[in-house]
C-alpha cells in the first residue's frame, strides 16, 4: 500500500468509524500521538490480565477476541473498522482478554492519553467510545449470550452518573430497585450488623450491584459506597428484567451468581457472633484502607512495624536503584494496627499523575507499573495532581564513588547514602519528576522489599489484604 | 494486625518455612554424629584430620557470616532477599556456635586458641541479644510513637515548649527557677548510651507541678494561669517520655551491634593469630 500522507489522511476515517468526526488537520494533529503497527496471522497482540493503557482500531485485516467462559474458550471476531481494548482506558482494570490477529493485520494503536484529550474535545468521539464502552461492558458482566439487541436496549435505558468518593450509591434497607454497573472508580459493600458496620466486599470496575433488589423485588440488603470517585452507569429495573428474559444463558449467568452472593450474606448473617472481633477487625482495615485513598492502588509497599527496625535500607536500597535518589520515605505516611503505608507510589488504577504531562511522559508499562520517561519535561504538573505526594522534582545528584573507597574510607557520595543530594548536586541538571516506578527493568523486582533485612516490607495489591473469603 | 494482612509478612525467622533453621540443625546433627563415631586414633581436639576438618569449616563459616555486613551494602539487580540472608546468617551463626565448640574437643586454657574461641562466642552470644531485641522492640516502637513520626514528636515538642515560655514570663518567684528547668530539658539526647540509661519520667515536671499547685493555693498565681500551665507541663512530661522512650528503643536495636561488629573484627584478628600459632609451632 503505497499511499502519500494526503492519501492516508483520507484513507483512515473510511476505515475507522471513531476518527470520521475529525477534521483533516485535527486528524493530523491525532495521527501523530499515535502509532500504526503490524500484526501476523496469530501474533498475540495483548494478554489477558496484562497492564495496558493503550487502545487499538483495526485498519485492515482482522483479529479475535479470546474470552474463557467456564472452561471453553469463546472467540469474538472483530473486523477492519472495529476498536478494541477500550475497557482499560476508562476503567483504568488491566486487560479482560487475551487479544491475537486472525489474519495479517494493520492496527492503530492510540495511547490512553490522547484518546482522553480527543474524547474532552469531541463530544461525538466521547459518546462513541463511551457507548462502546458500555456494551463492551454488559457482554462481560452479562456473558457472551446477550444479544445486540439487548445490549442496545440497555444501553438506551441507562444513565451515566458519577459518584465522588465517600458517597454512598445504594443505602441498605432503602427500597429503590435499579441496579448499576461501575465503570470507573472501586466501591465497597458494607451491611449494618447488631449496631455497627461490617465490610462485606470490595467492588472494582466492571462489577454490577444492586441487581438482587432489582430482580427479587426486595429492600436493599447492604449499603454500597464509592471509596474513589467513580462512574456508575445505572440500569432500570425493567431493562434488566427484560435482558434477563431474553436470553436463558443470562438468566443462569446471573442468578449463579446472585446465588453466591447471598450465601455470603447468610454466612456473614449467621456467622457475626462467632466471628464478631474478626469482622470488626476485618471492617476497621478496610475502612483505614479506603479513607488512605488505597482503593484505587494496585500495589502499595507496606510496612510491618512488629517486624520494622527502622535501619531504611528500603530507603537507601531505592536510592541505590535510582541514581542516588530515594522514591520512598518510610517513616512518614499513616499507620493502623502495626501496618504501615510509607509515602510511596501505589500506582493506581486512573493516575491522577497522568492527567496533565504535556509530553505525556507518565504510562503504565505492561507489568502494571506506572513510570515517568525520560522525555519529562520537568513542567510539575503530576507532583501537584498527586493527590498522595509521592512525586517529586529533583536534579540529578553526583555520581557514586566507588565502592571500595566509599566503604574503607568514607569518601562519598557513596554506599549507603539514602539521598546523595545531601553531598553534592548537579547544579546544571533540571529538575525533574521522579516517582517510584516498581525498579521497572531491573532484575529481582523492588529493591525496597529485597533489602529489608526482618522482612517487614511487602508489595500487596488492595485485594490482596481486603477480602472477605479470607476472613 | 489482623491474620488476613500478618499472612503476607514473613519474618526472617520463619524465612522460606524455615529453611536455614533446618540447613543449621541438619549441620548440627551431622557435626554431633561424627564427633562421636569418627575413628579419631587419641582424644578429640583440633589437631586430629577430624578436628582440623571442623576448624577449616567454622573458618568458612565465620568469613561468610561476617560478608553479611558487606553484602547489605551492595544493593545489585538479582534474585536475592536480604530477608534470606538474615535468616541465614542467624540460623548458621548457631550451628557456627556449635562446630567450634567441638572443633575445641572441650580443651580450654588460658591460651591464643580458647582467646580466639572466646572472641567468637561473644560476637555469637551478642548475636543472640540482636535476635532477641529485633523479635520485641519494633512493637514495642510502634506502640510509643503511634502514628506520628520522630520529626513530628520534637515539633510538637517544640510548639509545647513557645507556649510553655510564654506564660513562664508571667510567673515570678521560685517557681519560675523551676519553670525555666523545665523548659531546658529538652527531649534530643546525643549518644545512644545516654539514650539507652536516661530517665523517661523527669522528677523536675513533678517538682514544678507540685510547686505551680502550692503558689496557687496561696492565692500567688492566677488559676487560669496556673491552669495552662499545668496543663502545658502535663503535655510536655508525656512529650518528652515519649521521645525518650523512642531514643531508647532505636538505641537498644543498634546498640548491640556495638559489641558484634567490633568483636567480629577482633576474634577473626584472633583466629588469625591462632591459625597462624597452630601452624608456626607445628
Amino acid at each position: 500500500m503505497q499511499h502519500t500522507v494526503e492519501e492516508w489522511l483520507a484513507l483512515i476515517p473510511k476505515a475507522i468509524d471513531l476518527l470520521s468526526p475529525l477534521s483533516p488537520l485535527q486528524l493530523r494533529d491525532f495521527l501523530l500521538e499515535t502509532s500504526m503497527r503490524h500484526a501476523k496471522a496469530g501474533e498475540v497482540i495483548f494478554e489477558k490480565g496484562a497492564a495496558g493503557s493503550s487502545v487499538f482500531a483495526v485498519f485492515a485485516g482482522g483479529i479475535k477476541i479470546l474470552i474463557e467462559t467456564g472452561e471453553d474458550l469463546l472467540e469474538i471476531p472483530m473486523g477492519a473498522g472495529q476498536m478494541f481494548g477500550e475497557v482499560g482506558l476508562i476503567s483504568g482494570r488491566p486487560r479482560g482478554s487475551t487479544v491475537v490477529s486472525s489474519e495479517s493485520t494493520i492496527l492503530l494503536e492510540i495511547p490512553r492519553t490522547a484518546l482522553l484529550k480527543l474524547m474532552l474535545s469531541q463530544e461525538r468521539i466521547k459518546n462513541y467510545v463511551d457507548d462502546l464502552v458500555a456494551t463492551r461492558m454488559f457482554s462481560q458482566v452479562f456473558g457472551p449470550s446477550l444479544s445486540d439487541e439487548s445490549k442496545k436496549m440497555i444501553l438506551a435505558a441507562s444513565e451515566l452518573i458519577t459518584v465522588p468518593p465517600n458517597q454512598y450509591l445504594i443505602t441498605e434497607g432503602d427500597t429503590k430497585s435499579d441496579a448499576y454497573l461501575i465503570r470507573s472508580g472501586s466501591m465497597v459493600v458494607e451491611r449494618e450488623l447488631m449496631g455497627s458496620t461490617v465490610f462485606v466486599t470490595y467492588l472494582q470496575a466492571g462489577a454490577v450491584v444492586g441487581e438482587m433488589a432489582a430482580l427479587m423485588d426486595g429492600s436493599r440488603n447492604a449499603s454500597v459506597k464509592a471509596t474513589v470517585k467513580s462512574e456508575v452507569l445505572k440500569i432500570p429495573k425493567e431493562a434488566l428484567i427484560a435482558a434477563l428474559a431474553s436470553s436463558d444463558d443470562v438468566r443462569a449467568l446471573v442468578e449463579s451468581r446472585m446465588e453466591s452472593r447471598i450465601q455470603v450474606n447468610d454466612f456473614i448473617t449467621s456467622n457475626k457472633t462467632q466471628f464478631s472481633s474478626a469482622v470488626e477487625m476485618n471492617s476497621a482495615i478496610a475502612g483505614f484502607v479506603f479513607e488512605n485513598g488505597l482503593g484505587e492502588a494496585t500495589d502499595v509497599l507496606v510496612i510491618n512495624e512488629n517486624l520494622c527496625i527502622g535501619c531504611d535500607y528500603c530507603e537507601i536500597a531505592c536510592a541505590e536503584s535510582h541514581n542516588g535518589i530515594t522514591l520512598l520515605n518510610r517513616e512518614a505516611g499513616t499507620t493502623f494496627e502495626k501496618l504501615h503505608i510509607p509515602t510511596s507510589c501505589r500506582h493506581c488504577e486512573q493516575p491522577q499523575c497522568m492527567t496533565e504531562c504535556p509530553p505525556n511522559a507518565i504510562t503504565r508499562s505492561v507489568d502494571g507499573e506506572v513510570f515517568i520517561a525520560d522525555t519529562c519535561i520537568g513542567c510539575g504538573n503530576c507532583e501537584r495532581n498527586c493527590p498522595y505526594d509521592v512525586i517529586k522534582m529533583e536534579r540529578a545528584p553526583e555520581p557514586r564513588s566507588n565502592f571500595l573507597s566509599s566503604v574503607l574510607f568514607g569518601l562519598g557520595p557513596g554506599i549507603g547514602h539514602r539521598d546523595r543530594r545531601a553531598v553534592k548536586v548537579e547544579t546544571s541538571s533540571p529538575k525533574l519528576a521522579r516517582k517510584c516506578d516498581m525498579c521497572k527493568g531491573i532484575d529481582g523486582g523492588p529493591a525496597c522489599v529485597r533489602a529489608c533485612p526482618t522482612g517487614a516490607a511487602a508489595r500487596v495489591s488492595v485485594n490482596e489484604f481486603i477480602n472477605f473469603n479470607e476472613l | 494486625m489482623p491474620n488476613v494482612i500478618s499472612q503476607r509478612f514473613e519474618s526472617f525467622l520463619s524465612f522460606n518455612r524455615y529453611r536455614y533453621l533446618w540447613v543449621a540443625l541438619a549441620l548440627m546433627v551431622v557435626a554431633i554424629g561424627c564427633y562421636v563415631f569418627a575413628p579419631v586414633k587419641t582424644e578429640h581436639n583440633g589437631g586430629t584430620w577430624f578436628g582440623y576438618t571442623l576448624g577449616v569449616i567454622s573458618v568458612g563459616l565465620m568469613v561468610w557470616l561476617a560478608a553479611l555486613g558487606l553484602r547489605k551494602r551492595l544493593i545489585r539487580p538479582g534474585k536475592w532477599s536480604q530477608k534470606g540472608r538474615t535468616s541465614a546468617h542467624v540460623y548458621l551463626g548457631i550451628a557456627l556456635a556449635l562446630i567450634a565448640t567441638l572443633h575445641t574437643g572441650f580443651q580450654f586454657g588460658w591460651n591464643v586458641h580458647t582467646a580466639a574461641f572466646g572472641g567468637m562466642m561473644i560476637v555469637i552470644v551478642s548475636g543472640f541479644i540482636g535476635v532477641a531485641i529485633y523479635a520485641t522492640v519494633p512493637s514495642k516502637l510502634s506502640e510509643n510513637s503511634g502514628s506520628q513520626t520522630f520529626v513530628e514528636l520534637k515539633s510538637q515538642l517544640d510548639q509545647v515548649n513557645l507556649q510553655l515560655d510564654k506564660v513562664l514570663f508571667e510567673l515570678d518567684g521560685p517557681p519560675l527557677k523551676l519553670g525555666e528547668r523545665v523548659l531546658k530539658t529538652d527531649g534530643v539526647l546525643v549518644s545512644q548510651l545516654r539514650a539507652l540509661f536516661s530517665q523517661v519520667a523527669l522528677p523536675v515536671f513533678e517538682q514544678f507541678r507540685d510547686s505551680i499547685q502550692q503558689a496557687r493555693d496561696a492565692g500567688a498565681i492566677e488559676r487560669d494561669l496556673s491552669l495552662t500551665v499545668l496543663r502545658l507541663t502535663q503535655s510536655k512530661a508525656a512529650l518528652v517520655k515519649r521521645i525518650r522512650l523512642h531514643q531508647r528503643y532505636k538505641a537498644l536495636i543498634s546498640i548491640w551491634l556495638a559489641v558484634h561488629v567490633p568483636f567480629t573484627f577482633f576474634s577473626m584478628l584472633l583466629v588469625g593469630i591462632h591459625i597462624f600459632a597452630v601452624f608456626y609451632y607445628w
